[in-house]
């Protein structure tokens, strides 16, 4: 691997830069680094995206060239496989929970039980959370899937849906605007900050799978959620 | 308890931000203008990171419901006439009208601070996903903050002589990138000789700036990378966006230039129609900038006098 850029972003942040574009590599990379760097000194937190890894620093205690010094003396980091936690998301891929569906199947010349079957088959890989809060950009998703963002985004995504676009495919955590194809939705609140320990359940590194569920499950699942007799995290974490 | 009578424009709860969470999505949030939030909460007698009321272009009429509580402001002026940099004590019944604001925030500390419990180690609200602060959002008529005393501790009020000294007319300092090298020649030259005016689309998340349009080079879009307050994001339509506390973590448009650290409570003072220049300045003079700004800051403790 080349040397990474060392792109300064004002004097409060550094960002290290593995590649122009999204790789598995240069996310592992950012990860990687990201672990290194844990609780250095004069870092307030760093933030690994899809390419890079964004530091925030306290320039009040650590310069820019004491922190360039610190990067140069660590290790050489190495990528490494997915490395966080593991879910399994019920998802429901029917009727209302899935409005691009049809169209979407259709654009891509399969039927949607055929799309749902590769969507549903895959295992993905949480490459960044960014943008809204617990809002994780999976990669992993068959190329047979991939087009570019609707033209006409919505103004109101529901909580839950689950979308595709271009390379990823990700579950929106809150109600917000957005122009991914929504093509099924799930139950559980993924984006809590009252649940302390684990506010966003997908975090950078995570590994998640869909699991197809009916109208019917998809019903009582977000009213046990709802009512507190049944917990997320312990639901959905695979072993 | 403190009751809000009127809500004003945009009034939250607001501290030195929620850090640590932005791997999560979370913006730091947190005060648009640190500098005046620690001189209020200096001159309430608080630690400067308190959280207090942040005030956003119109002010607050808040009803005391408490025997006593000492307040104190700082930031932009407000029209009403209210002394900013003065410690006051008000008694139950008493009502507090701000008004307009001659600026983009004023700030209320108040002696003690708020009975709000911090979610993720802040007070600050985040209204965009409603937590943190006041219920997670603005404040509107009939809400009750509660107090942390229940009444304002004996003592002489205090004041300041004046503000920590800001370079008001100088142009905001910058460091280029992280996305310079996606911009033309003539994009640089027009960021740090021309005016941009802060436009009506200016929020805690961002001001959207209007200004002779800043081309790039190849397309206006990157892989998304992290965002940092301060930053210069640029569009397709080449006029740029500057982020504020409540910004996304992470973004997709080119970071033509960073707002450093010592300017930052001046980019969060700004309000529509303001007029920002841009200047271009290397990392060291940054930190000398900062150095030179918090011993002011570590100063104004010394200037504080009985009023």
């Amino acid at each position: 691997m080349q040397a990474p850029k060392l792109l300064p972003v004002g004097d409060a942040a550094l960002s290290v830069e593995f590649a122009d574009a999204y790789s598995s590599e240069a996310a592992a990379h950012a990860r990687s680094l990201d672990r290194q760097l844990a609780g250095r000194e004069g870092i307030v937190e760093c933030v690994p995206t899809l390419r890079s890894l964004l530091i925030h620093y306290d320039p009040a205690r650590l310069s820019l060239r004491g922190l360039t010094g610190l990067l140069r003396e660590l290790p050489p980091v190495e990528a490494t496989e997915a490395d966080g936690a593991e879910w399994s998301l019920p998802i429901c891929y029917d009727g209302e929970y899935a409005p691009d569906l049809a169209e979407l199947a259709q654009r891509l010349g399969m039927t949607s039980e055929a799309l749902v079957a590769i969507h549903a088959g895959g295992r993905y890989n949480s490459a960044m959370v960014g943008g809204y809060p617990g809002f994780a950009y999976l990669s992993g998703l068959d190329p047979r899937l991939a087009v570019p963002r609707r033209t006409t985004p919505r103004l109101a995504v529901p909580a839950g849906s689950l979308g595709v676009a271009n390379a990823f495919t990700a579950v929106y955590p809150a109600t917000v605007p957005g122009g991914w194809h929504i093509i099924g939705c799930t139950p559980v609140p993924l984006f809590d900050p009252a649940r302390l320990d684990r506010p966003a359940l997908i975090a950078t590194g995570d590994t998640v799978e869909f699991r197809p569920v009916s109208a019917g499950e998809f019903g009582s699942l977000e009213a046990s959620f709802r009512e507190g007799q049944a917990d997320p995290i312990a639901t959905c974490r695979t072993p | 308890m403190i009751c809000i009578v009127e809500g004003g424009l945009f009034t939250t709860v607001q501290d030195l931000g929620r850090h640590g969470h932005q791997r999560l999505g979370l913006p730091p949030s947190g005060a648009l203008d640190p500098i005046s939030l620690r001189t209020a909460n200096l001159v309430a007698g608080n630690p400067p990171g308190m959280a207090a009321l942040e005030m956003c272009r119109v002010g607050c009429t808040l009803e005391v419901q408490a025997e006593s509580v000492r307040i104190a402001l700082a930031g932009a002026s407000a029209a009403g006439g209210v002394p900013l940099l003065e410690s006051r004590t008000l008694h139950r019944g008493e009502t507090l009208r701000i008004g307009r604001i001659a600026g983009g925030a004023l700030y209320l500390a108040v002696e003690g601070g708020f009975a709000i419990p911090p979610i993720l180690g802040s007070c600050s609200t985040y209204t965009r996903a409603g937590f943190g602060g006041f219920e997670g959002r603005r404040l509107q008529a009939d809400d009750l903050l509660p107090l942390a005393f229940l009444r304002a501790p004996s003592r002489p009020e205090r004041r300041l002589p004046h503000p920590v000294p800001a370079e008001r007319d100088r142009p905001l300092r910058v460091i280029l990138g992280p996305q310079a090298d996606h911009f033309t020649e003539a994009a640089l030259d027009a960021l740090l000789s021309a005016d941009f005016m802060v436009t009506a689309e200016a929020d805690r998340m961002g001001l959207r700036l209007s200004g002779p349009a800043l081309a790039h080079i190849g397309p206006p879009e990157i892989a998304s990378d992290g965002n940092a307050t301060g930053c210069l994001q640029v569009p397709g339509n080449g006029q740029p966006i500057a982020l504020l506390p409540d910004r996304h973590t992470t973004g997709g448009y080119p970071k033509i230039a960073t707002v450093i650290t010592a300017d930052l409570h001046r980019l969060g003072q700004s309000v529509p129609g303001t007029v920002l220049r841009f200047e271009a300045v290397a990392p060291e003079q940054a930190r000398v900038a900062l150095a030179r700004l918090e011993a002011a800051m570590a100063g104004m403790a010394a200037l504080l006098r009985e009023a």
